[in-house]
């Protein structure tokens, strides 16, 4: 057992996890009402490596962060990741969110999804977010697709790419930018990313890496929330968790800080946006 | 012994919180812990004459007056280390001050679990959210000799 402090805001609350308490305890704090976001979801040790020994983020990660990603994977419709990422961490499927993935390669090899059993009772999500797009629990879990965003002309928007059965590759072919390379994923801008995605009627996102997926949405200035897990430790590798370059400095917030016994924190950062013309209702 | 009727300024603390997102909820009860009034002065420093909610795992005190006209006054003390349980009891002394016995003696017991925090709540200070309320509630039946 984890016990879980919330420091920010300073309700001093505990909770032990894992739990089914701790589970709507993490829920509660990670709900998010607006029908459009885009989140991060990273995890990171203390000099920035997104991954332990084992190259694997599985090394570092502890069991309230495993709630969390949960809690931030059920809000969304979409979990947006590198196909790199895919490969060094050996992705499964999400429960109820559809997995995108960018890439150029279509090379997803080390993947481990399993397509869904189609029966396994209702969605038990039930949030409501139905609303028109095709991303209801249900219509997931039947279909067991992965989304595929890539550049147009790319070898997977040409070839295609190939899963396991029972798994369908739904090649987006994006418009390279004056920046994208049809030969790497990872110059697609952001922007149009987003707008595929909303398109389709996806518009909960939550990103979860890699570095350099990452670096390019903050770039780009897309994200309208960071949710980090410090790990405390320190692991091998140079790269920081992300690359932030001058003038793209996102400016943010404090919304949430929880901290557990074993030394984790678990924050979450808001963006400042410029205010809007018409005032909050609040 | 009247149905459990929920008094009008308890009804619109409640109606507030369910409004709003879960995360702002914790917000409103925060701002709540520091609108706790303090205690007249007759209690201060005397513990002996209020009393202690021992569901509440911080140390909380209660003491309940019945004015001449029959109106109910609650007093509490809740360190401000504990900021769920002092906005609770800041809830409580402001929803039930100035009812009548009969009034409060008709708050639902299970008010804590109504106003929308079960999720955002441990359980634990949700337990002593009720000590609280039924506590108060036992000491208006004795004051007032019900």
């Amino acid at each position: 057992m984890t016990t879980l402090l919330e420091i920010v805001p300073s309700t001093f609350d505990t909770i032990e996890v894992p739990s089914a308490e701790a589970s709507a305890f993490i829920a509660a704090r990670y709900a998010r009402r607006d029908e459009a976001y885009v989140r991060l979801n990273m995890i990171t040790s203390l000099n920035g490596a997104a991954a332990g020994g084992d190259g694997t983020s599985d090394s570092i990660t502890s069991p309230v962060d495993r709630t969390l990603l949960r809690a931030i994977r059920d809000d969304a419709d979409i979990v947006l990741v590198g196909a790199q990422t895919v490969r060094a961490e050996g992705y499964v499927l999400p429960a109820t969110a559809l997995l995108a993935v960018v890439t150029a390669s279509g090379d997803l090899g080390g993947h481990r999804f399993v397509p869904r059993v189609a029966d396994d009772g209702n969605g038990s999500g039930g949030d409501g977010s139905g609303s028109g797009s095709s991303s209801s629990a249900s219509a997931k879990r039947a279909q067991a697709r992965v989304l595929i965003l890539c550049p147009e002309g790319s070898p997977a928007h040409r070839n295609g790419v190939q899963l396991a059965d029972g798994i369908t590759a739904e090649i987006i072919a994006i418009p390279a930018g004056p920046t994208a390379d049809a030969q790497r994923g990872d110059t697609l801008p952001p922007a149009a990313i987003i707008e595929a995605l909303a398109a389709r009627g996806h518009r909960r996102v939550v990103c979860e890496g890699g570095p350099t997926l990452t670096a390019q949405f903050v770039a780009a200035g897309v994200i309208d929330e960071f949710c980090l897990t410090v790990a405390p430790t320190i692991e091998v590798g140079e790269s920081a968790l992300f690359a932030v370059s001058a003038g793209a400095r996102p400016d943010t917030e404090v919304a949430g800080m929880l901290v557990d016994d074993a030394g984790f924190s678990y924050l979450r950062l808001r963006v400042r946006r410029a205010a809007p013309a018409t005032p909050a209702t609040t | 012994m009247s149905e459990p009727t929920l008094p009008p300024v308890l009804t619109e603390i409640r109606d507030e919180f369910l409004e709003l997102d879960e995360p702002i909820r914790l917000q409103l009860l925060l701002e709540f812990a520091n609108e706790l009034p303090a205690v007249p002065a007759r209690y201060e420093g005397h513990p002996e004459l209020t009393e202690r909610v021992v569901e509440c795992q911080s140390p909380v005190y209660i003491v309940i007056d019945i004015d001449n006209e029959g109106l109910v006054h609650m007093h509490a003390t809740a360190p401000r280390e504990a900021p769920t349980t002092r906005g609770f009891a800041s809830i409580l002394v402001q929803g039930i001050s100035g009812l009548t016995v009969d009034e409060v003696l008709a708050i639902p017991d299970d008010f804590p679990r109504s106003i929308g925090l079960t999720r955002a709540v441990s359980p634990l200070r949700i337990s002593g959210m009720t000590g609280m309320l039924l506590r108060a509630k036992r000491q208006v039946r004795e004051k007032s000799g019900r």
